[in-house]
């Protein structure tokens, strides 16, 4: 057995024992041994292919690939840095952090059709993202702590979108015993809690993902997420979406008061439309609770200014109105689901309760610039 | 002969137009004022026809009220077709709903007016259309299946614009899944129903082969939402239809049609009962027989 040909070398002489284990063994075969290798290589090229933003021809080479050669060779690959603390040249750990990234948008984006592929993506991103390196006889995160902090938020952040209510449940204890309890984990739990207190969509998720969670009743979901929320509200006041969401379950347990003052700064948040969208919709709707029909109204019209094209802001505001008796303005309220621009409109209140999911494209987005050359 | 023709042409279209004047003034706030109850009335399953106002008898809060006017078939119809466009329906049971609208849109006839709402998670509302517009025909091929199910903001629109003035409001709906984007309640929904004077029929898609673990998304985990629709329907006189077979709906659809044709209008101004609140609605043949499905009642606020 010869150490893998070309440019790859190992710099001590252990990583060829456990390859020469390896091929012993059978898995790799030897003639694996030598083609995993050359995939690693060509692996290599496409990551740096990601890494100077050519997106397309990565992928098209990936495809290209034979896909459990190259698991075999990330494998290898992680195995000698978690053993031997080095890395295969040329990989460097910055080409690891990238390939990771790469793997988690194959994972969440729409380029792979079958939800098996994705979930093999993402066993590839966390194997890369969650790779240890060998320091003095210890094991220690080889990526740095703000990567994987960010990494295990976008891949709960997918799950939750996704509702594999367990899985974004597994991630967020994930972050918690790697780091600690900050705002935005607090944030990310707490939407989680909120989401299993929805009775439209607890009701819909299979029995088989809830049933331990059933056994806990809204009251108690809705009870964790408020002090979630405003520990989370406490740690950063900036971070207008806990104090918003914050201001949803206060509502959702009947305290109308409280949600409306607490969603009163959010109203006239400056650039975030999505916020202030769903704060004049919470607040109307906390309005017509405490039977403050005009400042209701007054809200709805509010929200439907913010986002002309979302159609929730029309609806709330025409069952206002319909409940007053004036069922013809009520009619007229509705005219914007009429309109063209509401075809392809996006209305916030959509995806309120699939937790952070927005946020997903834009943290690619930044893990991918954070790695490009 | 022909002067007798035109005489009696010229009484029938000045009581038609007395009836349209007199149905037009309904209106919410009016409703008080008259009542129309639509009512179907079935012997061994098929529709009783030839019926007249000394057949029926109206109780409002248990009392009994004196009939204004029963309108029989023809009446002209105002149809809101509430289509589900959620992607749970995508492949060939989508081409037959797509098929089952445009044998509801070819079912109308002069007079009818047609309003499209789809919905996914997002609701599509066009204008109401007299019978026969083309622009129909173009609209529901154009129709895609994707996104998810705000069935209950879908619903409360469709109740909101079925405004039929003269003509007799019916919301056709379908759908094969649970509601899982919208912002009023199942509850906000069904009180919306039992303010309206529209009668609901449901048609509820549920392909046998499919399980509930076969829903891997949110909002279909068991297929229709059975208890509410059931509710919707009872509540305003309609009726609900499962089926299971996709390319059966353009004949379902065609029968829901025929079926409401074959209703009776009642109208009565309410005596010796409270004017707001609600009241609890009953009617009965009094001396043929016939089953009799009407609201149980209606809300005046």
């Amino acid at each position: 057995m010869m150490c893998p040909p070309g440019h790859f070398r190992f710099r001590r002489w252990p990583a060829c024992v456990a390859l020469v284990a390896t091929a012993l063994l059978g898995v790799p075969s030897r003639s694996d041994g030598q083609g995993w290798a050359s995939a690693l290589a060509r692996y290599h090229e496409i990551v740096q292919e990601y890494r100077l933003g050519r997106q397309e021809a990565a992928v098209r080479g990936w495809l290209a690939l034979d896909d459990r050669l190259v698991r075999q060779g990330v494998e290898q690959l992680c195995s000698i840095l978690e053993t031997d603390g080095d890395l295969l040249a040329p990989w460097t750990l910055v080409d690891v952090q990238a390939a990771a990234v790469f793997h988690s948008e194959l994972a969440i984006q729409g380029t792979l059709d079958s939800s098996f592929q994705r979930s093999r993506q993402l066993e590839l991103a966390r194997r890369l993202a969650e790779v240890k390196i060998a320091r003095s006889g210890h094991q220690v995160p080889a990526l740095g702590r703000e990567f994987r902090h960010r990494w295990h938020l976008l891949v709960a952040w997918r799950a939750h979108g996704l509702l594999e209510m367990e899985d974004a449940a597994a991630e967020v204890e994930k972050l918690r015993r790697s780091f600690g309890v900050d705002a935005e984990i607090l944030l990310t739990a707490a939407s989680l809690s909120e989401t299993l207190a929805w009775p439209a969509l607890a009701n819909s998720l299979p029995r088989a993902v809830l049933a331990p969670r059933n056994l806990l009743s809204r009251k108690f979901y809705l009870k964790d997420a408020e002090a979630k929320y405003r520990r989370a509200v406490a740690l950063a006041p900036e971070l207008g979406e806990a104090r918003l969401r914050l201001g949803r379950v206060l509502y959702d347990q009947g305290r109308h008061d409280d949600a409306l003052s607490t969603l009163e700064p959010m109203l006239t948040a400056p650039h975030d439309t999505w916020i202030r969208y769903l704060g004049h919709l919470f607040a109307g709707a906390a309005c017509e609770r405490l039977g403050r029909v005009a400042d209701a109204a007054a809200h709805y019209r509010t929200s439907m200014e913010i986002r002309p094209e979302a159609q929730t802001g029309a609806v709330a505001l025409s069952f206002l109105l319909r409940q007053q008796g004036e069922s013809g303005t009520a009619r007229e309220a509705l005219s914007p689901l009429m309109s063209a621009a509401n075809e392809q409109g996006q209305d916030p209140w959509w995806d309120y309760y699939y937790g952070q999911w927005r946020q997903v494209p834009v943290a690619l987005v930044a893990m991918r610039h954070e790695v490009a050359r | 002969m022909k002067a007798r023709v035109r005489g009696a042409l010229v009484i029938l279209l000045a009581l038609a137009a007395a009836v349209l004047a007199r149905a037009q003034q309904v209106s919410f706030k009016a409703r008080v004022d008259l009542v129309r109850v639509d009512v179907l009335v079935t012997d061994q399953g098929r529709p009783v026809s030839g019926l007249t106002r000394s057949d029926f008898e109206v109780r409002d809060n248990g009392r009994v009220q004196e009939i204004d006017a029963v309108f029989g078939a023809p009446q002209p119809l105002e149809v809101v077709l509430v289509l589900d466009v959620s992607a749970s329906l995508h492949g060939q049971p989508f081409d037959h709903v797509k098929q089952a609208a445009w044998a509801a849109v070819e079912g109308l006839q002069a007079g009818d007016h047609i309003r499209l709402l789809t919905f996914s998670h997002r609701i599509t509302m066009g204008a109401a259309e007299a019978a026969g517009a083309a622009a129909m025909r173009t609209t529901i091929e154009r129709l895609e299946a994707s996104g998810n199910t705000s069935m209950f903001d879908a619903l409360y629109s469709a109740l909101a614009m079925a405004v039929g003035g003269p003509r007799r409001t019916v919301v056709l709906l379908f759908s094969d899944g649970r509601d899982n984007r919208s912002w009023l309640s199942a509850a906000a929904v069904v009180q919306a129903a039992r303010e309206s004077d529209t009668v609901v029929y449901a048609v509820a898609y549920k392909p046998p082969w499919r399980s509930a673990s076969d829903y891997a998304g949110p909002g279909i985990a068991s297929g229709p939402d059975k208890d509410l629709l059931t509710k919707l329907a009872n509540d305003t006189g309609g009726r609900l239809i499962w089926e299971d077979d996709s390319s059966r709906l353009p004949e379902v659809f065609q029968r829901l049609l025929a079926e409401v044709r074959s209703r009776y209008l009642l109208t009565y101004y309410p005596q010796d009962v409270s004017r707001t609140g609600w009241h609890a609605l009953s009617v009965r043949l009094k001396d043929k027989a016939g089953k009799v499905v009407a609201r149980p009642g209606y809300i005046v606020r």
